[in-house]
């Protein structure tokens, strides 16, 4: 019964081996490897120029987060704890109240342009990570 | 004397005598003030010279100081008690030189962009509105965790390079927590110093998955699709 390994003999070429074969494969290595440098190169620098186009769409509007954050002072976690202590259901329903109010401002206050800019700054420190991790790792495994 | 030697216990007085700086100087115990003085600056304990001890501020300031240290260093006990492994090889990979360092510090500052702009993001669902809050729990628990194998790790390359290898584990985080905790406790500097400990602490968790030891890719996955 053939085995793999007889299969591949079949198939293989009965002409000799080209002089220039060993030379032919390390070029083509050499190109590929290449290739996928400049690729990865052509792709950070796309990223980096992404990032900064979502960087320079979201810090005009960092103010506006920050006046949607609920008044956090000691004064006013006080007087929530004092509301707690006398009336637990009616403090937590503020609380709650409050929760909502917060999460629906900030909702209104994220537009369209903000929005994208948060998926680019997103997807881009992504792929930051994936590439510094997976490096290292692949690095690792290589010498291994 | 081993050089090292001296080097650890310098660092440990140095560290002491900061920490006793910053409680006599500074106001450590900032939740002891009356609401109706949180908006003006205090100023600094004047009374310390003559009668140190009798200073409520300067007591309170002692009281916090150390019972933010032994608080930080039980959680520390804790981790290594419960994930000896993970806190090993998140340590092992903290020992390899200051570039792995930085390279920890980038992830975290990485892991924040992404967790805040997807905290924002989560909040335009109503099924993805508590994301944030999780998120939340998940950095401080990698940061944290983090923070624990720094310190550790910190502390075992001083004592190891002092020749005070075989010491309990304990010793080391004991070491490493009180540099640490110092440093963060500097006035003015400590702030920026305990956000980017916390950083690293947050991109060496993430990036060694917690301490699995597994390398960051796709493989096991793309096992499952070769096979």
């Amino acid at each position: 019964m053939p085995d793999r390994l007889d299969e591949l003999l079949a198939v293989m070429p009965a002409d000799p081996c080209p002089e220039d074969l060993t030379v032919r494969i390390q070029a083509r290595l050499t190109y590929m490897r290449w290739r996928s440098r400049r690729i990865r190169r052509v792709l950070h620098f796309m990223l980096v120029g992404v990032s900064v186009v979502g960087m320079w769409l979201i810090l005009p509007r960092v103010e506006t987060f920050l006046t949607a954050l609920p008044d956090l002072s000691l004064a006013a976690v006080e007087e929530w704890l004092n509301a707690l202590a006398r009336s637990p259901g009616e403090a937590l329903l503020n609380l709650s109240g409050v929760i909502i109010t917060w999460i629906s401002e900030l909702a209104s206050a994220l537009e369209i342009e903000i929005v994208l800019a948060l998926g680019i700054l997103t997807a881009s420190a992504l792929y930051g990570i994936i590439t510094l991790l997976s490096n290292g790792a692949s690095r690792k495994e290589a010498m291994a | 004397m081993n050089r090292w030697r001296i080097v650890v216990v310098t660092l440990v007085v140095l560290a002491i005598v900061s920490m006793i700086i910053s409680v006599l100087f500074f106001d450590l115990a900032w939740w002891r003030r009356s609401l109706a003085s949180l908006g003006s600056a205090r100023a600094p304990h004047r009374a310390w010279r003559t009668a140190l001890f009798q200073d409520e501020g300067v007591r309170a300031n002692f009281a916090t100081l150390i019972a933010s240290l032994v608080t930080q260093f039980l959680f520390g006990v804790l981790i290594l008690y419960l994930v000896p492994d993970r806190v090993r090889n998140m340590a092992q990979d903290l020992s390899k030189g200051w570039q792995r360092v930085l390279k920890f510090f980038a992830v975290g500052v990485l892991m924040v962009v992404i967790l805040g702009a997807v905290g924002l993001l989560s909040i335009l669902a109503v099924h993805t509105m508590p994301l944030p809050f999780i998120l939340l729990g998940i950095l401080f628990l990698a940061s944290f965790s983090g923070v624990v194998a720094l310190a550790y790790q910190l502390g075992f390359a001083m004592l190891a390079r002092a020749g005070w290898t075989s010491r309990s584990p304990l010793v080391s985080l004991v070491l490493g927590t009180l540099i640490l905790f110092a440093l963060t406790n500097v006035p003015y500097l400590g702030s920026i110093f305990l956000i980017m400990v916390l950083l690293t602490g947050a991109g060496t968790s993430i990036a060694t998955r917690f301490g699995s030891g597994k390398p960051w890719n796709l493989l096991p996955l793309m096992e499952d699709v070769q096979a």
